[in-house]
């Protein structure tokens, strides 16, 4: 059964919040939904059918004001570099 | 300044051996002078001569170096090795000094060899030295969803191991100059940093201790610049692989130990498994590119053995030591793939030939190194070019009226005389000489207790007579195929330098297309050779037979069902199939979490995962020198809209080298709609 636009919403922001790295328990759960709901009701304007990338944008937005997922920890991709020269004999 | 005590015996033990194959070589020539009709008198017999002087002399070689092993095993190695020149207890006291790991890699299979390299990692962790190691993954890799798995397998890494800050990844945007370019680009950036480097190759194995033993022996020994270790074949599973594993698990210590016990402190370097001292390889290694015509103008692709030639004429001693253990590689599944592999290796072996002749101050043992890399090719048309001779003279004495006077001028007829007991014999040595050293090693495995480690002494005779069947089936394969690489690297074709297969099998198309003519001029040749001479028809069958099955043969010994049916009833078994080896078990184990993490959509991948897609942008410089920043964001339009399967390979590197694409791809890939290609792939990614 295709998911309404709300069920949609919810997968992607918790889908979003668990890749990041956040642990998803009752209380993430309940800002989401939080979140989910103030996103369709500032979508769903005068009965039309709300409007997907608009309703994504918004969503991603409020996800990123609300939560502050975990900071990967970046790994250095090279050493400090100590310049060289090869030496090329005849 | 005294000479070291190597240069004396190797100066003996080379001067023996000259003189060794210089007699036995004589011997045959003038033996086969017997065997020609017309004993050398006319310009084919002359050029039969030739030849089979070169080849027998070649073959000589071959034995002897064998010969030599065998015995130096016999009386427990050789005194004069490096390895024993110091105690387990002293060698174990040697501090060590900061070491570089590097791994070069082009579109090679990520889980192997980024699999070997967690292997190795964990097993110098087991040795407690770790901290003085630091190691480099050098990617060539020109596919980005390649690349970019590589780059997310190497992050994967570094939180799994906890390698933050000694396991590091580089790759070039230009490759030049081949594998010894990607070196070179690594130590000019980083070289001055390390006191050693240790070279792997993508599929090289190696256990921690060895790699501790390589640093501590180059702290031990000053004067030495490079220490090559000898690698054994492991992990094979189809059979051509397997019985070129154990071959080089039975023979291959034996010819080792015989070569180092010629070359000494004069050694070659075979371009990986091996540790280097950095300073002076960077001081007068570098490789000029030729200065010749042809295939010898450009870069050298074949390096290894040009880098040990110019240590050595920097003073230092480059050593095989084949005491060291723990060294491992793998084989081309496939006789397909060997040739595949021996074509660049033949046209860089020839490039040697201008070194060989022109190198200044090469020491006479590396050019002498040059020459048996040149000849291991080279050998294959002059086998070619003695049938050829031999089938010429057998047309002639048939087609042709007897010539008594072959000599122009001389009054003195010539009877054609036959001695075929002669040409028995003579076939029968060289026979000898091919043959007789793997059954040394056979009995050197006996001697030691060791056939246990190959399957018991009845599976392992059984095995060295597969083997010889097996080497004997492609000897003639390959010496066609060498002659065709010859030919077109001689000739100038352009060489394309490609990762190697590591894994499948033959297919019967790949091998009918590979092996077609070589079976079409065996044929010919064949029924040419009946309608000749019956008896020379005979004669041609040893190498008729495998050209006309080259095809069934190519593809019967890639399968791995047939490997996995010799390998249950334990024949061409190894000692590491029998004796578990930690560090070759870690690679397997390795493979299977690492392809977990691999992904052929690399790209979309670090498009849509957060993490990776944080660590993808933080190691990403913002905008790349000459791509103007509209075309970032035209193509990051085009992106967003049609996907990047749309895009050409080079429209997706330029995305994936700029960390604003990659920032806005992100976003707005997390805000597409359910229906197009970027919301199906988040959704995909989250599970919905």
């Amino acid at each position: 059964m295709a998911m309404t636009m709300s069920e949609r919403l919810l997968h992607r922001a918790l889908g979003y919040l668990r890749l990041c790295g956040l642990d998803i328990d009752a209380v993430v759960e309940r800002r989401v939904l939080g979140v989910v709901s103030r996103v369709i009701a500032e979508e769903a304007v005068h009965g039309k059918p709300i409007d997907e990338t608009a309703a994504y944008t918004r969503l991603m937005t409020q996800l990123d004001d609300a939560f502050t997922p975990p900071e990967p920890l970046l790994p250095p991709v090279t050493p400090t570099m100590v310049r060289g020269s090869i030496g090329y004999a005849p | 300044m005294t000479k070291p005590s190597w240069k004396r015996a190797a100066f003996v033990r080379r001067s023996v051996l000259t003189l060794v194959v210089v007699g036995q070589t004589a011997l045959g020539v003038t033996i086969m002078r017997q065997v020609l009709p017309y004993q050398g008198g006319n310009a084919v017999e002359i050029g039969l001569l030739a030849l089979f002087a070169v080849l027998f002399g070649w073959i000589s070689v071959g034995f002897w170096v064998g010969f030599t092993g065998f015995v130096v095993r016999l009386a427990g190695g050789d005194p004069q090795g490096l390895l024993q020149r110091h105690s387990r207890g002293v060698l174990e006291a040697t501090p060590l000094a900061r070491t570089a790991i590097v791994m070069p890699i082009y579109n090679e299979p990520i889980a192997r060899t980024l699999g070997g390299l967690r292997a190795i990692y964990r097993s110098l962790e087991e040795t407690g030295q770790l901290e003085h190691f630091e190691f480099h993954i050098l990617s060539d890799s020109r596919d980005p969803d390649h690349w970019l798995s590589e780059k997310t397998v190497w992050y994967e890494l570094c939180r799994e191991l906890g390698a933050f800050g000694r396991l590091f990844y580089r790759r070039r945007p230009i490759n030049m100059n081949y594998k010894s370019g990607n070196v070179a680009d690594f130590l000019r950036r980083w070289g001055r940093r390390y006191e050693y480097m240790i070279v792997l190759d993508a599929d090289s194995i190696m256990d921690g201790g060895t790699l501790v033993d390589m640093v501590r022996l180059m702290e031990r020994e000053p004067g030495v610049g490079i220490i090559q270790t000898s690698p054994g074949i492991v992990n094979a599973e189809s059979m051509f692989a397997r019985a070129q594993q154990f071959s080089s698990r039975l023979y291959g210590p034996m010819f080792t130990a015989g070569l180092s016990a010629y070359q000494l402190g004069e050694a070659a370097y075979w371009g990986h498994n091996a540790i280097i001292r950095v300073a002076p390889f960077m001081a007068h290694c570098g490789l000029r590119k030729l200065r010749g015509f042809g295939p010898f103008r450009g870069p050298i692709s074949s390096h290894d053995f040009v880098e040990a030639a110019y240590m050595a004429r920097a003073g230092y001693e480059v050593w095989l030591e084949p005491e060291l253990q723990g060294s491992y590689e793998e084989s081309p599944p496939s006789l397909v793939d060997e040739l595949a592999r021996d074509k660049r290796w033949a046209k860089g072996n020839l490039q040697h030939l201008w070194l060989l002749l022109f190198g200044r101050r090469l020491r006479m043992a590396h050019r002498l190194a040059l020459l048996n890399g040149v000849m291991s090719y080279l050998a294959s048309p002059l086998w070619l070019a003695f049938l050829g001779l031999t089938t010429v003279a057998t047309a002639r004495l048939v087609l042709f009226p007897i010539d008594y006077f072959p000599v122009p001028h001389s009054p003195f007829p010539v009877w054609p005389k036959w001695n075929p007991e002669w040409a028995l014999g003579l076939a029968g040595a060289t026979v000898l000489l091919l043959f007789l050293p793997k059954w040394l090693a056979l009995i050197d495995v006996a001697l030691r207790g060791r056939s246990a480690d190959f399957g018991g002494g009845f599976r392992l005779l059984l095995s060295v007579l597969l083997e010889i069947l097996v080497s004997t089936l492609m000897a003639p394969i390959r010496m066609l195929s060498h002659s065709r690489h010859v030919v077109e690297g001689l000739s100038g074709v352009k060489l394309r330098w490609a990762g190697q297969n590591r894994s499948e099998e033959t297919t019967w198309r790949e091998a009918l297309v590979d092996q077609a003519p070589g079976s079409l001029l065996a044929g010919c040749w064949a029924i040419l050779a009946w309608w000749l001479d019956p008896l020379f028809f005979f004669w041609s069958l040893p190498v008729a037979i495998p050209l006309i099955v080259a095809a069934p043969v190519s593809v019967v010994s890639a399968r791995i069902s047939v490997g996995a049916f010799l390998k249950r009833y334990g024949l061409l078994q190894s000692p590491e199939e029998r004796n578990t080896v930690a560090v070759i078990s870690a690679v397997r184990e390795a493979q299977t979490v690492v392809s977990e993490r691999g992904d052929r959509s690399a790209f979309i991948h670090v498009v849509v995962d957060p993490v990776l897609n944080r660590v993808h942008v933080a190691t990403t410089r913002d905008n790349r020198p000459g791509v103007k920043s509209e075309t970032i964001a035209r193509l990051v339009a085009r992106c967003e809209r049609e996907g990047p399967e749309n895009l050409t390979s080079r429209e997706v590197t330029q995305l994936a080298l700029s960390r604003g694409a990659l920032e806005s791809l992100h976003r707005r890939a997390w805000r597409a709609p359910s229906d197009s290609f970027w919301g199906r792939a988040v959704d995909e990614r989250i599970g919905t």
